[in-house]
């Protein structure tokens, strides 16, 4: 490998130890699917690597926002891809990995609510809080509108609200 | 809201990670994917080279690394078809470039010629470095155009990434002036952003292609702090200075939490004291030991993030009676030779390194409950601890990428034993030579007639994609149609989904039609025509002819065998993305439409929007209609008043003329109406789905003017001195009735006190009463219960 190649190489390698586990947790949330969520990781870096040339931002929020954009991209054509047609990818508790730390229940009901969540409004729930994407980035990763996303963001809010607070309690 | 959403997400997946295994896999498929550059065309080469040739007459002096670029590398490079220099050309090049004073750095200039020969784009980035400085992002915005276009000349794959402003733009010293302005306006203060001892400042213009339509060019501006202690800004603006991104990190940096402070800290020593990517290999012992220092300065005792943990609990300054860090590598390398027998000349030699020198042997003192010790790694190959005091060698083992990161970094003792092993054998490299036969070799599209017909893959074989042809593939693509494969030409479209996403039998991915089925051009004509046909679109015949069609074509979509044409119409005119209009299905085989659809993801759109309604009932009414959830008294006023969506229609209509766009400020009725009507999303749920109800208070419950009292007081003393006066007089109140049992009779009143400096996004507190009794169920007072 060449001087740059090496020198890109590096910088991937450092930016898998900084974003990786949270890119791999990100697509697996997207993805409902850990073996997924693994190669679309693997594809993010890849993918990273590839456009490395294009990227000359030199800060740590816009390297997360790079990521988590090609990350969301990913996951985006990896659902258009074969698969997520046809196929149902409902995830199972007993599929779902082992915790390390002890979970609350506040942290696995807000978990499983954003599990349960309609696609549309996990996708921003997760770019927008959890990527930590600006609104217009999540805009530039789901092909809409800043003020679109907004308005998901608000509903996807809404649900997220009634589902924790309202709603469990009427159960 | 967000730090409840990041603490479920990574507690609920806390043994989800980055595993070794997966760490390989992707430095696997960078070491075995690189694309190896394509060969220039001998046409172009002559074309090329009488171009340069001129410019190669003309020259007259060479005064610096720039010169030496234009006007010895470049007529250079184009006179032979290969990427690369010969080792005798290389020669050349530094001898010439030495006869006029020019000297690369000693490490650069001993890789270059141990390597024999050298990218030709690599070794001119390397000269106009040594002139204009190691890091091109804070080169003016004329020289990156400069190198750009050079290296597009070169080889005309590569594209020209930098632009220049143009007439009716700003220049780069009017949009910096622009930003910093903008930073002025933000923060209310003069950041000291144009004294380079405080700031370097990074800039690039760029043309970007978003899609076939449109091409944005942008300015991006960023001050990157040279002191740990001061804000880093990022902003992009368009050519003429209008801020359309901006970003700081000013608020972490004074009110942030103790771990959030760290991490920004931590983050700003990789960017100051790193190599230009942050590795902390180029960092001092006494940066390390004022990392710490500043960390213990938070007050912080443990951290989530590992980096931090480790810092906290070790030290880096080394006591008297050590050895020195030169002994320590001098032990280490013995016993790395002895031990793995290795030539130990060769692990210490510095001059041929593949990364910088001082990370081709990388040592570091570490400290923690009693061990100190120094550790020693050279290149990413070996690793040793030595006693600090004795000179023991008491650890000598490999270490490749596939071991865990820190372990360069922190005492063996502290990481965890999992993570310490030996995880996976280092890849054995490839040579270019064998990676270029490899990507030559390599066949791509071989016929999988269980997947798809063999005429299908002979399609793909007749584009020519291999190892030595995707570059200039993608570039072609990125340029003429965007980094989005949607709008690609279908041919590559299904290209790049069977190489990347190797589809399985019988499963739905992008495909291409037969010989015999309805081809494209008639597809969209037909789409157009079906979509036309829609009832319920107001689209005017302009409206209609602006649209541009997306276009996917989809094997297996209606079972195994089908070929089916998806054209998504769509309109660029208001926003750049496009906004999806109509999306039509043809089976190809037959020419018949399957399905045709409208549909809008803006909004203010002629047709109606399907997401700002709930899920309707066969009576037009919302499903959850009548649930129990909400009292009798409820209902009744519903059916008299709202029971029917042209009724509500023209209520929102009129509501949001008379109390404005922003729902949430809506009176308790209006309020009722909104959630009841627009946002029960049954279907999305199931049978999981609790509604849960927006109501109306009665007679006997608590007045809004009596909830609004009651929750300012008790706000106000929860938060002690939390918030300032400027704080509450930036407040609107948020009213909610809700029908819900934890109300002693079934209602609470929820109050959110939201705050407009932030557009009403997020909120200083919110409180829940008791509907009847005024009772305090819940109170919050931190920022951002959004």
């Amino acid at each position: 490998m060449d001087t740059t190649g090496q020198a890109h190489q590096n910088v991937i390698e450092e930016w898998i130890r900084r974003y990786g586990d949270r890119v791999l947790r990100l697509c697996a949330m997207w993805l409902k699917d850990i073996h997924l969520a693994e190669d679309a990781t693997q594809e993010t870096f890849l993918k990273a690597w590839k456009a490395l040339p294009r990227f000359t931002a030199q800060n740590a929020q816009s390297e997360q926002a790079f990521i988590m954009r090609i990350a969301a991209n990913t996951c985006r054509d990896l659902r258009r891809g074969a698969w997520f047609r046809h196929v149902d990818r409902s995830l199972q508790l007993s599929d779902l990995p082992p915790q390390i730390m002890a979970v609350s229940d506040e942290d696995r009901s807000i978990y499983l609510t954003i599990l349960a969540m309609p696609e549309k409004h996990r996708q921003v729930i997760l770019l927008y809080y959890y990527a930590g994407l600006t609104l217009k980035e999540c805009g530039q990763a789901l092909g809409l509108r800043a003020s679109s996303v907004h308005h998901r963001l608000k509903q996807a809010e809404a649900h997220l609200k009634t589902q924790l607070e309202g709603g469990l309690s009427h159960a | 809201m967000r730090k409840h959403i990041e603490r479920a997400i990574d507690n609920n997946l806390s043994s989800l990670s980055v595993t070794g295994t997966l760490h390989q896999r992707i430095l696997n498929d960078i070491q075995g994917g690189t694309p190896v550059k394509k060969k220039m065309s001998l046409a172009l080469v002559i074309a090329l080279s009488l171009l340069l040739i001129t410019a190669v007459a003309l020259a007259a002096v060479i005064l610096g690394g720039k010169d030496v670029v234009e006007q010895v590398i470049a007529p250079m490079a184009v006179k032979t078809d290969t990427d690369r220099f010969t080792k005798e050309e290389v020669e050349e090049i530094l001898e010439l470039a030495k006869k006029h004073g020019i000297t690369l750095d000693p490490h650069f200039e001993s890789r270059v010629r141990a390597e024999g020969s050298y990218f030709k784009d690599e070794l001119a980035m390397l000269f106009a470095k040594d002139q204009l400085g190691g890091q091109p992002g804070t080169w003016d915005v004329e020289d990156q155009h400069w190198l750009a276009r050079l290296w597009h000349q070169m080889n005309p794959e590569l594209p020209i990434y930098a632009a220049l402003p143009e007439e009716g733009e700003l220049s780069q010293q009017e949009i910096e002036q622009a930003a910093a302005q903008y930073i002025k306006q933000q923060t209310g203060q003069d950041e000291d952003l144009f004294n380079l001892e405080a700031y370097r400042i990074y800039r690039s213009f760029r043309q970007i292609r978003q899609n076939p339509y449109h091409v944005i060019r942008e300015w991006s501006v960023s001050f990157d702090p040279r002191k740990p202690d001061l804000p880093m800004f990022r902003l992009s603006l368009t050519p003429q200075g209008e801020v359309t991104d901006y970003w700081t990190d000013l608020r972490t940096l004074l009110h942030g939490t103790k771990e959030e402070k760290a991490r920004l800290l931590t983050g700003r020593f990789h960017n100051i004291h790193g190599n230009i990517y942050g590795s902390q290999d180029a960092w001092a012992q006494e940066t390390w030991q004022d990392l710490k220092d500043r960390l213990n300065a938070l007050g912080l005792q443990q951290s989530e993030l590992r980096e931090i943990k480790y810092i906290l609990q070790q030290n880096y300054t080394p006591p008297e009676s050590a050895i020195t860090k030169e002994e320590a590598i001098r032990i280490a390398a013995q016993a790395v030779s002895t031990h793995f027998k290795v030539d130990k000349d060769s692990l210490l030699d510095t001059s041929v390194g593949k990364f910088a020198p001082e990370t081709k042997v990388f040592a570091i003192y570490l400290a923690s409950g009693g061990q100190q010790r120094y550790k020693v790694s050279f290149e990413y190959d070996y690793l040793v601890e030595v006693d600090a005091i004795t000179g023991d060698v008491l650890i000598t083992d490999v270490y490749s990428p596939g071991n865990d990161f820190f372990r360069r970094y922190a005492l063996d003792s502290l990481i965890p034993a999992d993570k310490r092993a030996y995880a996976t054998p280092r890849p054995t490299p490839m040579s270019d030579e064998e990676m270029f036969e490899k990507a030559q070799n390599t066949e791509f599209f071989p016929v999988n007639e269980e997947l798809a017909p063999a005429w299908f893959f002979e399609k793909l074989q007749a584009i020519g994609y291999n190892g030595n042809t995707a570059t200039g593939i993608f570039n072609m693509l990125y340029s003429q149609y965007g980094d989005d494969s949607r709008y690609w030409p279908i041919l590559y479209q299904a290209m790049y989904e069977v190489k990347e996403h190797r589809p399985e039998p019988g499963t739905t991915f992008a495909g291409l039609p037969a010989d015999s089925d309805m081809q494209q051009e008639e597809a969209v004509q037909l789409a157009f025509t079906s979509a036309r046909q829609i009832p319920g679109s107001h689209l005017t015949d302009a409206d209609w002819e602006q649209l541009k069609p997306i276009i996917s074509f989809y094997f297996n979509l209606y079972g195994e065998g089908s070929r089916t044409w998806q054209i998504d119409l769509t309109d660029f005119q208001e926003n750049h993305h496009g906004t999806q209009v109509a999306a039509v299905r043809i089976d190809a085989i037959t020419g018949k439409v399957r399905s045709a659809s409208l549909t809008r993801e803006r909004e203010e759109t002629p047709v109606r929007d399907e997401d700002a309604w709930s899920t309707m009932g066969a009576d037009g009414r919302p499903v959850v209609w009548r649930h129990k959830n909400a009292p009798d008294s409820f209902w009744e006023l519903m059916e008299a008043k709202y029971n029917d969506r042209e009724t509500v229609e023209k209520a929102l209509k009129k509501w949001a003329e008379e109390y404005g766009e922003r729902e949430g400020f809506w009176p308790p009725e209006p309020a009722a109406v909104v959630a009841l009507w627009r946002y029960h999303d049954t279907e999305s749920f199931g049978e999981e789905y609790v509604p849960s109800f927006e109501g109306i208070p009665g007679p006997d419950d608590l007045t809004q003017e009596r909830a609004e009292e009651i929750a300012w007081q008790a706000v106000k003393e929860a938060a002690g001195d939390k918030y300032t006066q400027a704080d509450y007089d930036s407040v609107r109140l948020k009213f909610i009735f809700r029908y819900d049992q934890r109300g002693s009779d079934g209602t609470l009143w929820w109050i959110e006190f939201s705050d407009e400096r932030l557009n009403y996004n997020t909120s200083l507190a919110d409180i829940m009463l008791d509907g009847k009794t005024g009772e305090i169920l819940e109170i919050n007072t931190d920022v951002g219960n959004g």
